[in-house]
């Protein structure tokens, strides 16, 4: 069941140019919104030499959000590689409305990005944990 | 609130208790009703008017009505000879009633009508400001609400087959949307993968959902619902053996609100309907009453050393139990008919204070071992919640996903307003569940939510501007039917 809100068509075509990592588009982190309960825009993105704990701050307390970011790490066997991972920010503290739409609108951002494995839903800021939550799972899939 | 909501659907969520109705849009639903309908015999037939392009059916002699509350008896044209026209619209599990699986859809259509006329839906004219000319020219007409229901995936294809045809042949919707109820609650706390662990009337739920899809492999019923725990309760207060020397407080049975305040009605009257589900929904709503009450203790969080609520021991041990631990407070309760219960001086009255400790007992009490229901459906039990919730786990083969339902888990329902149930949960899947499984139990501390969680999470969805091109049309209907319109939900 999903709510039917609509993936821009910017969202899309500048995920297809950070995957390449191509020019302009060389960033760590896109920050996705649903913008008059109709449409997913990039709200905000951040630039290759921003940290993961950057776009944790970028995330809005009390509103949920849909974040896309490239981690670099190191894999048990000592291999520096990078995953693209997609996180859906859905804070308890939010209202019952923006959490019902997020969750419902996730199938549809997740079909627009192509080729990403891992997903992970964060409900609070220990579930964006870094070293505890975050990291477990991207390594279990490299 | 937007202007020009007159299209703004009409939500109802019908539940085995109560049925919700309320505009989509709003924060909870206006229209709380008992989940029954009355049926009038004889008095006169009652026919719409077959205006142009109007699509209601004309309606059959039987005439129904909503019952607001069960405090006073129905009215007297519902009485025949030896019936009571009282329909519920779900027959309980537990009832001894010979219960049929198919829902009654015409006393289904009945009630969503029913509703209508407290928020006086299908008066066109609500919306025009100004005083109306003629104060009896309200336009009945068939209405313009898409309708949004929610739905129980254990009921199967042909039970919301019907729904839908209801919805469009009895109550002419232009637009009709069904979805589980398991989905809308979690989508409502946020999340589009959970394990639903709904305790409401009839029985206890717990409903796998991913992404929005509810599982059928891992969805779980049990018996152990508010329905379930009150007539534990009934019992214990009808029954001689658990009393000790004393008479038990209700030797004939609880007496319900009704009966009190219609003694004078006639005596034929009374027998009837106390052989009816009129009388069981009554003592039910004494039963809840009393269960809600003050008197009753929290949920401990760790399994106390105390046994099980009325489970045998000794009758010497209870004579020589009450002389030193006579609680502090006195607790008592009163019934309605002005039965004192005192609370502190028996061991069964210490144990109706922990009475919500049943919903976790593993094994039941003798009493309640004899009663058992006669339905052969392998997929109700008499589980425990928490080996309920276990098993339903166990169905799930993926551990990937098994890990992130234990670490989603919404406690929803109005019987798991329990004070303490969610910590007692979560503690006790600690205990059963393999330990690297961290569960997380959540539940709204607000009651509004946590009774109307799938009401409130179909009035959002329904008030989307994006979900307007998922419902299903009339014209779709027409072409494809109900079944095949099915379909479209699941897409």
């Amino acid at each position: 069941m999903s709510t039917g809100v609509s993936v821009d068509d910017e969202v899309a075509s500048t995920f297809q140019k950070f995957k390449l990592q191509q020019e302009p588009y060389k960033l760590r982190y896109f920050i996705y919104q649903i913008k008059d309960k109709k449409t997913i825009v990039i709200e905000k993105q951040g630039d290759r030499n921003k940290t993961y704990d950057d776009f944790v701050g970028e995330l809005p307390e009390n509103d949920c959000r849909y974040g896309l970011i490239d981690i670099e790490f190191e894999t048990d066997d000592g291999r520096p590689t990078s995953k693209l991972v997609f996180i859906s920010w859905n804070p308890d503290t939010a209202s019952v409305r923006p959490k019902m739409l997020y969750s419902g609108s996730k199938e549809a951002l997740k079909s627009a990005l192509v080729g990403v494995g891992i997903h992970i839903n964060a409900t609070d800021h220990s579930e964006l944990d870094y070293e505890s939550a975050i990291l477990p799972v991207v390594k279990k899939f490299a | 609130m937007y202007c020009g909501d007159e299209t703004g659907a009409y939500v109802g969520d019908v539940g085995s208790h109560t049925a919700r109705f309320g505009y989509g849009g709003e924060d909870c639903p206006k229209v709380v009703l008992p989940s029954a309908v009355y049926r009038h015999y004889g008095g006169t037939v009652d026919y719409n008017n077959d205006d142009e392009g109007s699509r209601v059916k004309k309606r059959k002699a039987a005439k129904y009505s909503a019952p607001v509350s069960l405090l006073n008896a129905p009215p007297d044209d519902c009485f025949t000879e030896n019936e009571v026209g009282f329909i519920p619209i779900y027959n309980s599990m537990n009832s001894n009633a010979k219960s049929s699986p198919d829902v009654d859809t015409e006393a289904l259509a009945a009630l969503w009508e029913c509703s209508y006329q407290s928020l006086a839906v299908r008066d066109r004219k609500k919306h025009t400001v100004g005083p109306r000319h003629d104060p009896n020219d309200t336009i009945e007409g068939p209405i313009d609400h898409p309708l949004l229901a929610s739905i129980d995936p254990h009921r199967g294809e042909k039970h919301h087959a019907s729904i839908l045809e209801m919805f469009f042949e009895s109550l002419s919707a232009p637009a009709a949307y069904l979805a589980p109820s398991a989905t809308l609650s979690a989508f409502s706390f946020g999340r589009p993968t959970a394990l639903v662990v709904d305790v409401g009337h009839s029985s206890a739920r717990v409903t796998p959902v991913m992404d929005g899809y509810t599982l059928k492999f891992g969805s779980v019923q049990s018996q152990r619902g508010g329905d379930w725990l009150a007539r534990v309760q009934e019992k214990v207060l009808a029954c001689n053996d658990l009393w000790g020397d004393a008479p038990c407080p209700c030797p004939d049975g609880v007496m319900p609100r009704y009966m009190l305040r219609n003694k004078d009605d006639n005596l034929l009257k009374l027998k009837i309907l106390k052989e009816s589900s009129f009388h069981d929904m009554s003592v039910h709503q004494v039963m809840y009453e009393m269960m809600t009450g003050s008197h009753v203790l929290p949920l401990e969080e760790e399994e106390s050393s105390l046994p099980a609520p009325f489970s045998d021991n000794d009758s010497d041990d209870s004579n020589a139990v009450e002389d030193e631990e006579v609680d502090e407070d006195e607790p008592m309760y009163v019934l309605p008919d002005g039965t004192r219960l005192d609370l502190g001086l028996t061991k069964t009255g210490k144990d109706l204070r922990r009475l919500p400790e049943l919903f976790f007992s593993e094994s039941l009490p003798t009493f309640l071992q004899t009663d058992t229901n006669t339905n052969s459906d392998e997929n109700i039990t008499t589980q425990p919640l928490h080996q309920l919730v276990q098993h339903s786990l166990s169905q799930i083969l993926d551990a990937d996903i098994r890990k992130e339902l234990i670490s989603n888990i919404i406690l929803t329902g109005s019987s798991s307003l329990f004070t303490g149930m969610d910590k007692r949960l979560s503690s006790e899947l600690s205990r059963i569940l393999p330990s690297m499984y961290k569960n997380k139990v959540i539940s709204s501390k607000n009651s509004v939510e946590n009774r109307y969680s799938a009401w409130i999470g179909g009035s959002i969805l329904s008030s989307l501007g994006s979900f307007q091109q998922m419902w299903l049309s009339r014209r779709e209907y027409d072409e494809c039917g109900s079944f095949l319109g099915l379909q479209k939900f699941h897409s």
